[in-house]
């Protein structure tokens, strides 16, 4: 029997967190389905159906997308930057793009603005693979596609600073209910 | 056998996995933690300090981090006879060469790198349907 080499496990900049996992239960989730529009970035049709439905919080599913112009970053490691890992500079793409696979949170910034973590792949018309860490203000449908929203209440999902990777990630809390 | 169940979805759970914790083995412990029978992994993203997929039935790419980018992942989680949790997750990941790789998550060798954020779906079973 061959025994596979040890998984390498990181040391982050930071003091490791007691909690390893956080576990949030959604109340009064819904399902939606939303058209992505054409001409419009991603970014905005998300947060135009969000705001209809009053969430603000969910898990996106992208189920068809063909794309214009793609902005997104690639994942890089430095020894001139402290954090274990950090995102290149903007990539842009501009032939046509359709999505292959995507998965995205929906939540927001401390200034209560929408904000959406989306990693996605898309092929090109010659068969490229395209993707990365999407910024989705910056990606634009060229054709209607559609997307799914399985909106959480009662949760905040919120961008802050993890003092243990030094990076700004989405943090989970609970919220009191809006009566 | 082709089972067929009639069911509907129930609760859904955020969980966000830290670093160095392992993917598919934070998502068992969240089933049974929470009471769960059946669930399913929607839409997810993160990245990993390491990768390991099956690819077929036996073969697994190992994929050395310390980052590695998780595209998307869907599956299903439930258990086996014994009762014990077994999550069947599959996904597509970027190296740090932006090279695609897709496969199924093995258990134990998918440590979250920064953050890992995945979505759990209940689903809960109103009747089997028999084939007869």
């Amino acid at each position: 029997m061959i025994t596979p080499p040890t998984v390498q496990l990181l040391k982050h900049p930071g003091p490791v967190a007691p909690t390893r996992r956080d576990v949030m239960v959604g109340k009064n989730q819904k399902t939606y389905r939303i058209t992505l529009r054409r001409g419009a970035s991603l970014y905005d049709s998300v947060v135009s159906a969000m705001s209809v439905t009053g969430a603000r919080v969910a898990a996106l599913n992208i189920e068809c997308a063909i794309f214009s112009h793609l902005r997104y970053f690639l994942i890089a490691t430095s020894d001139e930057v402290e954090q274990v890992a950090h995102y290149t500079t903007p990539l842009d793409f501009d032939e046509p793009a359709t999505l292959v696979s995507a998965g995205a949170t929906v939540g927001t910034t401390d200034q209560g603005k929408f904000a959406i973590h989306c990693h996605g792949v898309t092929v090109t018309g010659s068969g490229r693979l395209v993707g990365g860490h999407f910024l989705t203000e910056h990606c634009i449908l060229a054709e209607d596609g559609v997307a799914y929203l399985h909106t959480m209440d009662y949760m905040n999902l919120v961008i802050g600073m993890d003092p243990e990777i030094g990076t700004l990630v989405f943090q989970p809390s609970y919220r009191e209910a809006l009566i | 056998m082709t089972v067929v169940e009639q069911g509907y979805t129930g609760r859904i759970f955020y969980i966000r996995i830290h670093p160095n914790e392992d993917l598919i083995q934070s998502l068992e412990k969240t089933f049974i933690e929470s009471g769960l029978h059946r669930a399913i992994v929607r839409g997810s993203v993160g990245s990993l300090a390491h990768c390991s997929l099956l690819r077929g039935t036996r073969d697994t790419l190992e994929l050395d981090g310390p980052a590695i980018e998780i595209m998307n992942m869907n599956g299903e989680i439930r258990c086996d006879a014994a009762g014990n949790p077994v999550a069947q997750v599959s996904g597509v990941v970027m190296d740090l060469g932006g090279q695609f790789h897709a496969g199924r998550f093995t258990s134990g060798r998918n440590p979250a790198c920064m953050t890992v954020e995945a979505v759990l779906e209940e689903w809960i079973v109103e009747k089997t349907l028999s084939l007869d």
